[in-house]
C-alpha cells in the first residue's frame, strides 16, 4: 500500500485574536471531567463476582458430571477391552488354523501325488497280471501235486488224560 | 514254602531218576531254608526281624536273588505285585496253610504302616550287589515268587542232571503245589498236557499244552478264611487297598517260559478282577486262563492256541 502525502497550501489567513476567558469557569471544569461514580464501580465488582461464582459453580457441576459419566462408562470400557482381547485371541487362532490348514493342504497334495503314483503302479500291475493270466491259461495244470508233509496239531474231541493239574498255588489236584 | 513237590521223569533209568530226585529235593530244601517265612530259622525270617533298618546286611545268595526278583516284579507290575502285603495278611488273620480256624486280627494301624513302609528314596529294598547285602523297609513274604524261583532254579539242576532233556530224548515235569514246569519229552506224543481244575466245579475244565515252560495258578480255592468278624477273605490281597482283590474271579492261570514270572503275572492279573483281566492280559500278550465266580472259563488268544481241550467247547 502506498501512501500519498497531500501538501496543503500555506495558510494565508490572519491568526485569530485571543479571546478572554473568565477565570472562574476555567477552574471548575477539570473536577467535573475526572470524577467516576461509586455505584458503577460497585456494580461492576458485584457483576464480576457473580460471574466468577457462576463460573465456579458451572465448572464444579461440569466436573461432577464428567466423573459420573466416566464411572458409568467404566464397565463398558472394560467390556470393550475384554472383547478386544477376545478378538485378538480369535484372530491368533484363526491365523494358527490358517497355518494348519495350509500344512494339511500341502500334506494332502503330497498324498494325492503319492496316490497318483500308486494308481499308476496298480495299472502297471494289472497289465502284468493280465499278461500272467494269459500265459497261465496256456500252461497245462497237473491233476495231482505232491505237497510236503506238515505237522498237525492234535484235536481232542474228548478230555485227554493230563500229565498234571493246576488249581491253586499250594494245592495239588 | 509249604507245597508238596513231585517230579515226573521220562526216558530216564531208575538209578539216574533217584539221583536226580535227590539233587532236586536238596535244592528245594536249601531254598526253603532261605526263603520260607514259616521256619523260625530261615534267612528270610531273620531279615524280616531287621525290617526298617536302613543299614544293608549280607544275606544268603538265594535270598538276595529272590529279593531282587521281587523288586523287579514290583516295578514291572507297577506295584500290583508287592511282597510287603505280609502285614495286611496278618492283619486279616492269615497264618499260612492252616486256615481252618478264624483269624485273629492284628493291630490294624501297625500293619498298614508296615505295608506302606518305604525308605526315604521311595524304595522298599536297598541292595548292594558286590557284598550281596540288603535292607528292607518292611517285612516281606516271598511265598509265590519264591516258589516260582525255586522251580526256575530246580529246572537248572534238572538240566544238568539229565542232559537228555535238552535234546528231547528225556523229559521232566516238576510240580510244586499247583505250580509246575515241564521240559523235554512228554510221556505221550506231543507236548505235556496240563489240566486246569476249576475251584467251582472241582474238576478239570480245560487241558492245555505245555512245551518247555511253566504254568502257575493263583486262586481263591485255597488260603481263604473268615475273619473274626465273619468276613470272607482270601490271601490274594490288592497292595493298593490292603484288602482281598480280584472281584468276580476265583482263579487265574498263566503259562510262560519262566515259573517265577508266570506266578507274578497270575497274581497281578487276578487283582484286575473279572472286568479288567481280559484287556490287561491281552495287552501284555500273556497266555492266561481265568475262571469267573460263576464257573465260566475265559482265556486270551495266546492261551487259546495252547488249549488242547475245553469243557465249554467240547
Amino acid at each position: 500500500m502506498t501512501e500519498r502525502v497531500l501538501r496543503l497550501p500555506p495558510t494565508t489567513a490572519p491568526a485569530p485574536a485571543l479571546l478572554a476567558v473568565p477565570e472562574a469557569r476555567a477552574e471548575a471544569r477539570p473536577a467535573v471531567a475526572t470524577r467516576r461514580p461509586v455505584h458503577v464501580v460497585i456494580t461492576v465488582g458485584v457483576t464480576a463476582g457473580l460471574y466468577a461464582i457462576s463460573l465456579a459453580g458451572v465448572t464444579s457441576l461440569q466436573a461432577g458430571t464428567d466423573a459420573r459419566l466416566a464411572a458409568d462408562r467404566a464397565p463398558a470400557a472394560a467390556a470393550v477391552a475384554e472383547l478386544r482381547g477376545t478378538h485378538d485371541a480369535e484372530e491368533a487362532q484363526l491365523t494358527q488354523l490358517e497355518a494348519s490348514y495350509a500344512d494339511a493342504a500341502a500334506s494332502y497334495a503330497q498324498i494325492a501325488a503319492a496316490i497318483g503314483a500308486h494308481e499308476k503302479s496298480l495299472a502297471g500291475l494289472g497289465k502284468q497280471v493280465a499278461a500272467v493270466e494269459g500265459s497261465a491259461s496256456a500252461l497245462r495244470v497237473p491233476t495231482l501235486a505232491s505237497l510236503p508233509s506238515v505237522s498237525s496239531r492234535t484235536v481232542y474231541v474228548s478230555r485227554p488224560a493230563s500229565n498234571a493239574c493246576t488249581t491253586a498255588s499250594g494245592k495239588p489236584c | 514254602m509249604g507245597s508238596p513237590l513231585r517230579l515226573t521223569l521220562v526216558g530216564v533209568d531208575e538209578p539216574r531218576a533217584a539221583a536226580t530226585w535227590t539233587r532236586v529235593s536238596d535244592t528245594i530244601e536249601d531254598l526253603e531254608q532261605a526263603l520260607s517265612r514259616f521256619r523260625p530259622t530261615a534267612d528270610l525270617v531273620t531279615l524280616n526281624g531287621r525290617a526298617g533298618d536302613p543299614a544293608c546286611a549280607p544275606v544268603q545268595a538265594a535270598l538276595y536273588d529272590a529279593l531282587a526278583a521281587a523288586d523287579r516284579a514290583w516295578r514291572r507290575t507297577a506295584g500290583a505285585f508287592d511282597p510287603r502285603v505280609l502285614g495286611d495278611l496278618e492283619r486279616l488273620g492269615y497264618r499260612g496253610a492252616d486256615t481252618s480256624r478264624p483269624g485273629e486280627a492284628s493291630e490294624p494301624g501297625k500293619m498298614l504302616a508296615s505295608r506302606a513302609a518305604v525308605f526315604p528314596d521311595g524304595c522298599w529294598l536297598h541292595r548292594d550287589p558286590r557284598s550281596r547285602s540288603v535292607a528292607i523297609a518292611a517285612p516281606v513274604d516271598l511265598g509265590g515268587i519264591g516258589k516260582g524261583l525255586a522251580l526256575r532254579w530246580a529246572v537248572a539242576v534238572l538240566g544238568a542232571a539229565v542232559p537228555g532233556i535238552a535234546d528231547g530224548t528225556a523229559g521232566a515235569l516238576l510240580e510244586a503245589g499247583g505250580d509246575l514246569v515241564a521240559h523235554g519229552l512228554a510221556p505221550q506224543p506231543g507236548p505235556w498236557l496240563i489240566g486246569i481244575e476249576s475251584p467251582v466245579a472241582n474238576e478239570e475244565i480245560a487241558v492245555v499244552e505245555l512245551a518247555d515252560g511253566a504254568v502257575c495258578t493263583s486262586s481263591t480255592g485255597v488260603h481263604a478264611w473268615s475273619t473274626a468278624d465273619g468276613r470272607a477273605v482270601h490271601h490274594l490281597l490288592d497292595p493298593r487297598t490292603g484288602e482281598p482283590g480280584g472281584g468276580g474271579l476265583v482263579s487265574v492261570t498263566v503259562a510262560g517260559p519262566d515259573p517265577a514270572w508266570a506266578e507274578v503275572w497270575s497274581k497281578s492279573l487276578f487283582l484286575e478282577g473279572a472286568r479288567g483281566i481280559g484287556p490287561r492280559a491281552r495287552a501284555l500278550g500273556l497266555a492266561a486262563w481265568w475262571i469267573r465266580e460263576d464257573g465260566v472259563l475265559e482265556m486270551t488268544p495266546a492261551a487259546r492256541v495252547r488249549t488242547a481241550w475245553s469243557a465249554a467247547e467240547a
